[in-house]
């Protein structure tokens, strides 16, 4: 045995003596936590007792269901009837910018709602459609409108579901949002609607906290790509010291490191979503989930966990069809296009772009 | 002190307050466990929490003639442990290890019998996971190679090039280390 070798077993020797037997106390105390969540018994009786009352509520909710439809059938009646009306009209505008058409008794039926429009205002507009989240259809002709459909005033509408959303725009140019509620039909103005705005210029990030604010406090969506300015003393970048976004693909963790220039961090749309050279497909995009972002510096063998990334993956290429119509309009400014594209992804997303990135799409 | 048979009967029988002596008992075994092989405090707490519900869930299957109590719990959280390991083991840690580990002659390594073990455990929750992993697994726990190679699905070759690294990075950290208590 060489004498390097002696040395190396002591020093493992040393090792085993120290941490054998290592014990230390928890730092935060788990024992209710982890006894409750191992009640078997109070668990499974509670969980019987839920089966049983869930049980009992569908069945009677299926008879009540069956009762309404033989019901309808009798009556003639199909589907959620809508009539288009045009919210903007003074008559019915109310102080909020949400124009309630029916305060009426519209009741329920199966799981949709009927919204029998009390009152049709008389004017010439029109809309057309930027999008819906869901299907909705012409009552009569049966067919199901899509993004860029023109749907005429007074023209009677089914609704696949409840609560669904469209976005239109009347024929004099302004932007309505359309919620099928159970109280019927309710108009959002969208000119009066504030653009959530996100941005990453203007400070360099020096902490984990801002990272946190911008990337995990709200509902990303990347478009192209998002950059963000990092300090040079927290977080230097270099060959060996880089940032890195980890998320879960079909089970596995795939790891994507993130370029930089100049203590610029780039999140790429394209890269990110690229493995071995291959674009992912939207399916695999869409089921990416536990998006994470790491701070590596291989010079001290450290990776720091920097925060969650709230990211949604959206298609571009449909967005863009739904923003060629939304944004041709005359006479916006380039802010202006910003701002109606950004409430937009708000509304029928639930997301927000960062600005930069927005206005790159847009161009 | 209890008689271990007749708190793992009692817990059997969903004895809250057996399983709240268990726990008492046994905890700072399975954080013992979990801190040597995680590589923050907090995952040290996700390694416990989980292993601990895995022996309430599993205590029936505890066999007293296959071994003492302690070992099984000893098993099942370093079980728990490399589990969470091999779920990020594809962490960008071990895509991007560093191969220029450099050398280092242990002769000048100078051993502290009187250093607290919570520095060690701390120093070694700074190697890589893998390298952690193969070093607790052979130093510590004494598997072979083979043994390793088989446990976290990798080569021979690839464990002992693994706990070669972890020797030599964590021995820097110890000298580091040692230095500045000494200074």
């Amino acid at each position: 045995m060489s004498k390097e070798q002696k040395h190396i077993d002591e020093f493992d020797d040393f090792l085993q003596r120290k941490l054998k037997d290592y014990k230390t106390a928890p730092s935060t105390d788990f024992m209710n936590q982890i006894l409750d969540a191992t009640e078997p018994e109070k668990t499974s009786k509670t969980k019987h007792l839920w089966l049983y009352v869930s049980g009992v509520a569908a069945a009677i909710f299926l008879i009540v269901f069956i009762a309404i439809n033989i019901q309808d059938n009798i009556n003639g009646e199909l589907g959620t009837n809508v009539v288009i009306t045009d919210p903007s009209d003074s008559t019915q505008a109310s102080p909020s910018h949400i124009v309630e058409q029916n305060k009426d008794t519209a009741s329920p039926t199966k799981t949709e709602v009927e919204s029998n429009v009390p009152a049709v205002v008389e004017n010439n507009w029109d809309y057309i459609l930027i999008k819906v989240n869901g299907k909705v259809s012409n009552k009569s002709s049966l067919q199901q409108y899509s993004t860029g459909d023109t749907i005429y005033n007074k023209e009677e509408l089914t609704f696949s579901a409840a609560n669904q959303l469209a976005y239109l725009r009347t024929s004099d140019g302004v932007d309505q949002l359309m919620r099928n509620t159970k109280e019927g039909i309710q108009y959002e103005d969208m000119s009066y609607t504030s653009p959530a705005t996100f941005s990453t210029r203007g400070t360099a990030i020096s902490n984990a906290q801002m990272f946190v604010k911008l990337l995990q406090n709200s509902k990303l969506t990347l478009l192209e790509k998002i950059e963000l300015d990092v300090n040079a003393s927290s977080y230097p970048l270099t060959e060996n010291a880089f940032f890195y976004v980890a998320y879960q693909l079909k089970g596995e963790i795939i790891n994507k490191q993130l370029k930089h220039q100049n203590q610029t961090l780039t999140i790429e749309r394209n890269t990110l979503y690229e493995i071995d050279g291959k674009a992912l497909s939207s399916t695999d995009i869409y089921s990416i989930k536990d998006y994470k972002l790491y701070y590596m510096d291989k010079n001290k063998s450290e990776v720091e966990e920097i925060c969650k990334i709230n990211l949604y993956p959206i298609s571009t290429q449909r967005l863009k069809r739904e923003f060629s119509i939304l944004l041709n309009k005359e006479g916006i400014s380039t802010k202006e296009k910003r701002e109606i594209a950004s409430t937009y992804l708000q509304k029928m997303y639930g997301l927000t772009a960062e600005k930069t990135d927005l206005s790159n799409f847009l161009n | 002190m209890h008689k271990i048979n007749d708190i793992i009967k009692k817990c059997l029988k969903n004895d809250r307050r057996a399983k709240e002596v268990l726990y008492k008992e046994y905890a700072s075994v399975v954080m013992g466990v979990a801190r040597k092989y995680a590589k923050s405090s907090h995952e040290a707490d996700d390694i416990f929490q989980e292993a601990f519900i895995r022996i309430f869930k599993y205590l029936k299957s505890y066999q007293e003639e296959k071994g003492a109590f302690e070992g099984w719990i000893y098993r099942i959280t370093m079980n728990e442990a490399l589990r969470q390991i091999e779920a990020k083991k594809k962490n960008i840690e071990d895509t991007y290890e560093d191969d220029k580990i450099g050398d280092l002659q242990f002769s000048t390594i100078e051993i502290d019998e009187d250093i607290n073990p919570e520095i060690l455990v701390n120093l070694i929750s700074k190697l890589p996971n893998r390298k952690r992993a193969v070093l607790n697994l052979y130093v510590l726990e004494g598997y072979s190679h083979k043994e390793i190679a088989d446990i976290l699905s990798i080569s021979v070759g690839t464990s002992k090039s693994n706990l070669h690294d972890a020797r030599i990075q964590l021995a820097k950290l110890y000298k580091e280390q040692y230095q500045k208590i000494h200074a």
